[in-house]
């Protein structure tokens, strides 16, 4: 699966729940699906984070790079108003992660 | 693992997963929503490039969804480099020259457009002896007291790609960036990363002025477009030259030329440099993409 770049794209890595989808012998498509909606999910929670970090001009502004999908702008403009920016949105996305295969292991363990 | 079994496990996840989604969801649209409804006017004038905002229409409450895909339909075509150079190469005199009022407002409009940033020739009555010529290779400036190549980098790519260009002896026209290494912000750090020097000693009415030039000019941004390849930075001004003689019109430090595939010497090449209007210092130093 192909993910869209993003500003944090070189922090947060899916490929774990990828594999462990993979495990379930679920077919391709359902298993992109699924990769989606995490995706997704992890998404909302860091622009949430971000968004809640940001002074109300500054959001406008963050928003105004993000929509033109200037990433490396965005992240050194975010970096400059958040601190440890990049240890944050790692740190949500390893527990969102982790909630995901929480899910799928006690999926494995009903069935 | 049986057919009704993978079944169940995708059913069981896909609802689990999409209220968790829809819950978070719901929570940012109703925290967050009305900035996005917000952004719809100013793209609008901007035009085109809200379908790079994928992972956002996704977020977008019902009715502004609406409106971003109306707008979708409105899209102009992507300008790419190639675009850019062509378009210049017809605004640009073949030698590289002082430009005319006329030729400057007709590229500055044609670089506002493109890179949906505001550039000046001219700013607060304040305006350089040229805005397009010929730029030369700097060395890096010394950010705080105790500044060397070994503390200059923040990786070892950095280092292997610009360490050889060396520190200058001197500093840059406002002295240290930073008051210590510890001090250093990261802005500071990109303003030396970034920085150019212009012949601030050769503005119009500079002798008169040269307190007010001073402050004008200090950390000015400049956007510099090299016109062969269509490369565009946001630079700062943070030293004065060079000196007439060197039949150079600007400087860049390593990270400016190096991005904009300038070189110095025999082959060097011209650049178009305009200021930005940035007084609530909202444009990031570095390069920008169209």
């Amino acid at each position: 699966m192909s993910r869209k770049k993003t500003f944090y794209h070189h922090l947060v890595s899916t490929e774990e729940i990828s594999i462990e989808l993979d495990k379930l012998g679920l077919p391709e498509h359902e298993r992109i699906e699924l990769l989606e909606i995490v995706e997704n999910t992890i998404h909302y929670t860091i622009i949430d984070i971000v968004l809640s970090e940001l002074k109300e001009e500054d959001k406008k502004i963050f928003l105004e790079h993000h929509t033109k999908s200037n990433h490396e702008t965005t992240l050194r403009y975010l970096k400059g108003k958040i601190d440890d920016l990049e240890g944050r949105i790692k740190e949500s996305a390893e527990i969102l992660k982790s909630n995901f295969l929480k899910d799928i292991k006690e999926l494995k363990n009903l069935s | 693992m049986n057919k009704n079994k993978k079944i169940f496990h995708f059913q069981h996840l896909k609802k689990k997963w999409s209220d968790k989604h829809k819950e978070i969801e719901k929570q940012i649209v109703k925290k967050h929503g009305h900035l996005i409804a917000s952004l719809i006017p100013k793209q609008q004038i901007i035009g085109g490039v809200l379908l790079a905002a994928v992972p956002f229409m996704q977020m977008a409450p019902q009715t502004v969804q609406a409106q971003i895909n109306n707008l979708s339909r409105q899209e102009t075509p992507k300008i790419t480099p190639q675009n850019l150079v062509l378009k210049i190469s017809e605004l640009l005199p073949k030698e590289v020259r002082p430009l005319i009022p006329g030729e400057e407002k007709v590229i500055t409009d044609y670089l506002s457009e493109v890179f949906k940033i505001k550039v000046f020739p001219e700013l607060e009555g304040i305006r350089l002896n040229r805005s397009y010529g010929l730029i030369g290779q700097e060395q890096h400036l010394k950010r705080y007291f105790g500044d060397s190549t070994d503390q200059h980098f923040d990786n070892e790519k950095e280092r292997e790609s610009y360490s050889l260009q060396g520190i200058a002896p001197g500093l840059g026209a406002w002295g240290y960036f930073a008051k210590s290494k510890d001090e250093m912000t990261e802005n500071e750090k990109l303003r030396e990363k970034y920085y150019i020097a212009v012949p601030t000693f050769l503005a119009p009415g500079f002798n008169e002025n040269v307190g007010r030039y001073g402050l004008f000019f200090k950390y000015r941004k400049m956007l510099v477009v090299n016109p062969e390849n269509g490369k565009a930075i946001v630079t700062d001004i943070a030293d004065a030259g060079p000196a007439e003689w060197t039949d150079k019109h600007l400087g860049g430090s390593p990270e400016v030329m190096g991005y904009l595939e300038r070189v110095d010497g025999a082959q060097k090449g011209p650049v178009l440099y305009f200021f930005i209007d940035d007084s609530n210092d909202t444009i990031p130093l570095g390069p920008i993409s169209l």
